[in-house]
């Protein structure tokens, strides 16, 4: 997997930030790629793993043990 | 039996209330006088509600005086973690930024419940700002110490209720558990901590952290109090549209029953990476009570986990997307970093995430058909000091705050019910997992009464600080991530 540099991941997390409407002070910018990476390690691990088919999506409900 | 030693025992302390051998009015205050001379050394109490205590407690001694039965909590003093609405007061939960909303105008549904079985609402606790954290390091309210030893952490979120009941200041406390927030704290103080089913409990009036994975849970210093303080808590809810449509299913009574025929196994795997060899030993110790030796792997465990925390990321950065804008500053530094990581989480990965719960959960429900119960440790280690970045085991460094809900994650994740029990040992508390299927609290908690029978697991004892100790040096925050 491409390991992006931390100017490459500023870009990117400036991207998304910004199409969310929040600015991002730089001296908040290291703190914030430390815990993107974090994040995207356990994202790279959930899309690393195949469902065989596409199931419901569960977000949370009562039901949520209920038939 | 002296009146303070009520405040570990909930149901000895009711039973004498209701009998009219104590006054309610007396309960209030020892606790408020305890949390006076003990707050200061451990910082769980962020608002002390000492007039309505004393009213509400002048109300069940004249209930009791006119031979009414105020229920079966009559006069306990209880605390909740303070991001559950109480009339009157601004609900916090641990932030700097919602001290400007007005008070709330109700009680928390959780709140009531307690209250009309007859319990006293005492007080506020702290925790990790909007519940997004393991440690209790809250930057706005100070560190909240672990009761048995000052110098390390309670755990989190909900630290100020775990230490409020293992210093018995309060018998029992309410927490709320998303990715072991309840456990976690439990654990690391050494009480009792149940997470129940989701959709069990609940949430109105609780100021929501991730909706899909959000539990109400409660700590006791037994087993027995844990069993009538969440019957109590049990009931209908109209306003919670998560709330399962279920008569309540009282487990009190179901304590003493048979657990020879339980189905126990311990859980490797996944929950034996990074564990210290303490939790292994405790984990051992409970397995060979009940005399099973048992042992299964739930399949990506590590899988499960991360989604979790995918799912946790992006609908907390999507709850705070107003303050983000514009407050960021106003954030616990540590929550602040998370919530903008959050923003990055592609939407695919969320949706992948929730596929991968009901997979996981597909997959854990049906190794209950062979199984009632599962044991794992709740923590990879006994509580990290203050401000401490990593522990290290076998040579491995690990980042403390990010690993102490590797064990607890899983089981929120797929909403199932968990007792944490406190194995008995020399040294600092550790706490182990009973994992039951999906509403059968009743059999963990049977199972924990066992253990407590057999003398495995109890509430950890609390050593008083000397009476010269006044206060503890500030401490320094670490980074959590």
């Amino acid at each position: 997997m491409t390991t992006l540099v931390d100017a490459e991941l500023e870009q990117l997390i400036r991207l998304v930030t910004t199409t969310a409407a929040v600015d991002i002070p730089p001296t908040f910018m290291p703190a914030v790629i430390d815990n993107v990476r974090i994040l995207m390690a356990h994202a790279a691990l959930v899309m690393s793993f195949s469902l065989a088919e596409a199931s419901d999506i569960d977000a949370g409900s009562a039901s949520m043990f209920e038939p | 039996m002296t009146i303070g030693t009520y405040l570990s025992d909930a149901v000895t302390m009711a039973t004498s209330v209701r009998a009219g051998r104590l006054l309610a009015r007396d309960m209030v205050e020892t606790a408020l006088a305890r949390i006076g001379r003990l707050d200061p050394l451990i910082n769980c109490v962020t608002s002390l509600l000492a007039e309505r205590a004393r009213a509400t407690a002048i109300r069940i001694d004249a209930a009791v005086a006119k031979g009414s039965d105020p229920g079966p909590l009559a006069g306990v003093p209880f605390g909740v973690k303070n991001l559950f609405d109480i009339a009157g007061l601004t609900t916090l939960a641990g932030s700097k930024i919602l001290r400007e909303r007005p008070p709330a105008t109700d009680d928390a549904s959780v709140i009531k419940h307690l209250e009309a079985a007859g319990a006293i609402l005492i007080g506020a606790l702290n925790m990790d700002e909007f519940a997004y954290g393991f440690s209790t390091e809250n930057e706005h309210y100070g560190v909240t110490r672990n009761p048995h030893d000052l110098t390390r952490i309670a755990g989190g979120s909900s630290g100020g209720s775990a230490a409020a009941v293992a210093a018995h200041m309060v018998p029992v406390a309410l927490g709320s558990d998303t990715n072991g927030s309840v456990r976690v704290p439990a654990a690391l103080c050494g009480v009792f901590g149940m997470k129940p089913t989701f959709g069990r409990l609940s949430r109105s009036g609780a100021h929501a952290f991730v909706s899909s994975l959000d539990h109400v849970g409660l700590f006791a210093g037994s087993v027995r109090d844990l069993a009538v303080t969440y019957d109590a808590m049990q009931g209908a809810d109209p306003t919670d549209p998560a709330l399962a449509e279920r008569a309540p299913e009282p487990v009190y009574p179901t304590l003493a029953g048979d657990t020879n025929e339980l189905r126990v196994a311990s859980l490797g795997g996944w929950f034996e990476e990074h564990a210290g060899p303490g939790v292994l030993e405790a984990v051992a110790r409970v397995a060979r009570a009940i005399q099973t030796s048992e042992r299964i792997v739930i399949p990506r465990t590590d899988v499960a986990r991360s989604a979790a925390a995918c799912i946790t990321a992006a609908e907390a950065a999507a709850r705070h997307l107003v303050n983000l804008r514009s407050r960021q500053q106003d954030f616990d530094h540590s929550t602040r970093y998370r919530l903008i990581a959050g923003l990055a989480m592609p939407a695919v990965v969320t949706l992948h995430a929730q596929r991968i719960r009901r997979w996981y959960r597909d997959q854990v429900l049906r190794l209950f058909d062979d199984h009632d119960l599962f044991i794992a440790p709740a923590t990879i280690c006994a509580a990290p000091r203050i401000g401490e970045a990593t522990v290290r085991h076998g040579g491995r460094a690990l980042p403390v705050r990010a690993s102490l809900g590797l064990y607890t994650q899983p089981f929120s994740f797929i909403g199932l019910p968990v007792v944490t029990v406190p194995v008995i040992g020399a040294g600092l508390p550790i706490g182990v997992q009973i994992i039951a299927p999906p509403w059968r609290e009743d059999l963990a908690l049977r199972l924990a009464t066992r253990l407590e029978r057999l003398g495995v697991v109890a509430c950890h004892p609390f050593t008083e600080p000397p009476a010269d100790v006044q206060s503890v040096p500030p401490a320094t925050l670490g980074n959590a991530s």
